[in-house]
């Protein structure tokens, strides 16, 4: 990207690079659009995600796919109870210096990359889970009394299998807040399981190729910033988090009845954020309320804590959040509109 | 960089259409408040028993005129509602943000109002839907209902009985304080005192019954006062019949029947009694000895001597209206009450006064009676 380039041609080289990175993500995953998308947004806004699916739905394979795609250093780190922080963060050794005596050398862990893949992040203890929270939120670690900054740029894409959950344990609220999206990977359909198999017969590899580098993928994220977000957008966005809280005052019945307690600052942050981008792969230059409605599934479900009635009903955050997102819009559209609404349940919906 | 002006002018025909939506929702509201406010002045006016019919008309035009004007400007949208309602067609807040950004002097901003006037374009005003609410359908036909209910309902439905029996209650007055004046005037001092007690006790008192008890008791003072020579029979008569007009008004008898069925009881001699008070009258001695019968029409139907059937005081002191007319029918089982009670009470009262009633049935006794001056 040139910097002599206009805001519109900025703009455009955007979305052509978005497109193209999209294309080349497809040739290696099939369907999971909500997964591939929220992935490349919160990736440009700098956030983290957390992908949730049964084995085998393509989490690895997706981050992967976007790791070659976007040319970014990537490492993996395979979660177990008996994985250590400094298996993280990288620890301290002894070593002779050139005059033969004993130094300390900081050796960096597989964190110091582009892309972190935390693979079952639940299956690793507290201790070891909290070794990441420094790093994906301030993009830095403090090991041996020192502080390395992390190269630009970093994230962190860690998943978890929803299913098998002895010996696992449970992300704590400060590290879930850190993650920008949690995105669920959804079982393929028929077509979608004949299509990957065609896909995987003649090879395992990922076929993406390279279409961008870090810092182009940087120079996205400020074209990105510089979209504007009128005041009633950031007040519906406000007013959604704020709907997720029973205890404040004048909460919805959904939320007094549903949810436990609601999201954090963070979420309203996560949901511009990921509106801006959305609305320039949408190619619009205004984020609007429906980009809001469309991120807030991914940005809120894992931010929320249901009730126990409300898990023994059987109700999902999901659920919940579509009621909130009712509740929010006011019932006071006419039919027209009702129609014209974009369906909140299917999101990142292009037009 | 785009003009301001140009999307003012853009917003414009959009605006047009949601004010003519604006106008149509005024126009309901008002002729639901001109329809509540028909109903209620016109019956106002039916219940006040007055004529106005055109008043109504005035004030709910005025209502409505008001509330038009009202609604019109309060549900007139804004140009920041307009965009919203635009937007709401499924042009994602481009219309907004345009409105929001239309002096920012950034690219970005300049891009934006481009992009959401190019959309703007392909949204027609006409499908800016109105919004009719079924509450305000519903309130306006009841409105109507109401108003069409207000006209057909007639105002005698409003005429209160109340008002009825205080113009009779008034017309009795003025008949006594009239004989009152003229027994003073012919020197009749005593009747003219007992008539006043008994003016003074009307107008003191809401309850018929009472009024017809007391009426009974100033007969029976008015007949003393002859007996003891303070009064001349000519006056007594005069009071006694006044007396009795008083009584038939308050019962709402009519003046011609009554005066039939006395006329008819004073011919046949057949004045049922109330019995007790009927054998008293056979027995007792003639009130007034050497009056002929016929004098007093109705009331002195005995012999000359005063004894026999319905003579002397016996007569007069069954009461009048009660005892000119059957007290009981024995083929139907009906008891005239109305005409009656007046006895009743009056013997109620003189023995509450007595203490000749028991203790014990003192309550179930006041409670009876006050039921039936309910």
């Amino acid at each position: 990207m040139n910097n002599a380039w206009s805001m519109e041609e900025r703009i455009r080289y955007f979305s052509r690079q978005y497109q193209a990175v999209r294309g080349e993500i497809a040739k290696d995953i099939v369907g999971q659009d909500e997964a591939v998308d929220g992935t490349l947004i919160a990736m440009i806004a700098g956030g983290n995600v957390l992908l949730e699916g049964v084995p085998g739905t393509g989490k690895t394979r997706l981050v992967r796919s976007v790791a070659r795609t976007l040319d970014l250093m990537f490492s993996r780190i395979q979660f177990t109870p008996d994985l250590m922080p400094a298996d993280v963060t990288g620890s301290n050794i002894i070593e002779k210096d050139e005059k033969g005596n004993n130094v300390q050398r900081f050796v960096g862990g597989p964190v110091f990359s582009n892309i972190v893949l935390a693979d079952e992040i639940n299956r690793a203890t507290p201790k070891t889970q909290s070794a990441l929270l420094e790093a994906m939120q301030e993009h830095r670690v403090t090991a041996g009394g020192r502080t390395w900054a992390l190269m630009e740029p970093f994230f962190v894409l860690a998943t978890q299998n929803p299913i098998e959950q002895d010996g696992t344990y449970v992300l704590p609220e400060a590290q879930t807040d850190r993650f920008m999206f949690k995105l669920l990977m959804t079982f393929p359909g028929e077509e979608e399981l004949c299509r990957i198999v065609r896909l995987t017969q003649d090879t395992q590899e990922e076929r993406a190729a390279r279409v961008m580098n870090g810092d182009e993928l940087l120079a996205m994220r400020e074209t990105a910033k510089s979209i504007p977000v009128i005041d009633e957008v950031v007040e519906y966005a406000a007013r959604l988090v704020s709907s997720t809280h029973p205890e404040l005052d004048g909460a919805s019945p959904t939320a007094k009845k549903e949810l436990r307690f609601g999201a954090s600052p963070r979420a309203v942050q996560a949901l511009i954020a990921g509106g801006q981008i959305l609305a320039l792969t949408d190619g619009r230059y205004n984020v609007s309320r429906d980009d809001v409605d469309a991120l807030a599934c991914p940005v809120l479900r894992h931010r929320i804590k249901l009730t126990y009635d409300a898990v023994m009903s059987g109700h999902t955050p999901d659920e919940v959040i579509r009621a909130l997102i009712a509740e929010a819009r006011g019932g006071n559209r006419t039919k027209t509109e009702n129609a014209e609404a974009p369906d909140s349940r299917r999101l990142f919906r292009r037009t | 960089m785009t003009n301001p002006e140009l999307i003012s002018k853009a917003v414009r025909p959009y605006r047009r259409r949601l004010g003519l939506h604006a106008a149509v929702r005024a126009f309901l509201a008002a002729l639901t408040a001109g329809g509540f406010v028909f109903a209620a002045v016109t019956l106002a006016y039916k219940i006040a028993q007055a004529e106005g019919g055109g008043i109504a008309w005035i004030v709910s035009g005025g209502a409505a005129l008001v509330t038009l004007t009202a609604a019109f400007w309060i549900l007139l949208p804004n140009q920041a509602e307009t965009a919203r309602r635009v937007d709401a067609l499924g042009l994602k807040d481009r219309t907004s943000a345009m409105l929001a950004l239309r002096n920012s002097p950034y690219e970005i901003a300049s891009l934006q109002r481009e992009d959401a006037l190019r959309h703007l374009e392909t949204v027609s005003p006409g499908r800016l839907r109105g919004k009719i609410g079924a509450a305000s359908v519903v309130l306006l036909l009841l409105a109507l209902l109401t108003a069409a209910a207000s006209v057909l309902v007639p105002a005698s439905w409003f005429a209160r009985e109340t008002d009825e029996m205080s113009g009779v209650w008034e017309d009795v007055l003025d008949m006594l304080r009239e004989e009152r004046d003229r027994m003073e005037a012919s020197g009749e001092g005593r009747l003219a005192e007992e008539l006043d007690r008994l003016i003074d006790e009307m107008e003191n008192t809401d309850s018929v019954l009472r009024a017809l008890g007391e009426i009974s008791g100033t007969e029976e003072n008015v007949k003393d006062a002859a007996r003891e020579g303070e009064a001349s029979r000519g006056a007594m008569n005069e009071a006694l019949d006044v007396l009795e007009e008083a009584r038939r008004m308050l019962l709402g008898e009519e003046e011609e029947e009554a005066g039939e069925e006395g006329k008819e009881g004073m011919e046949g001699g057949e004045m049922m009694l109330v019995p007790g008070e009927g054998e008293e009258g056979m027995e007792g001695e003639g009130e007034f000895p050497g009056e002929g019968p016929g004098e007093r029409p109705g009331e002195m139907p005995g012999g000359e001597d005063g004894q026999g059937q319905g003579s002397g005081e016996g007569e007069r002191e069954g009461i009048p209206s009660a005892m000119t007319e059957p007290v009981y029918d024995p083929i139907s089982g009906a008891v005239p009450y109305g005409k009656v009670f007046s006895a009743y009470y009056s013997d109620y009262l003189r023995d509450a006064e007595n203490g000749e009633i028991p203790y014990e049935a003192e309550d179930a006794a006041r409670a009876y009676f006050e039921d039936l001056d309910r």
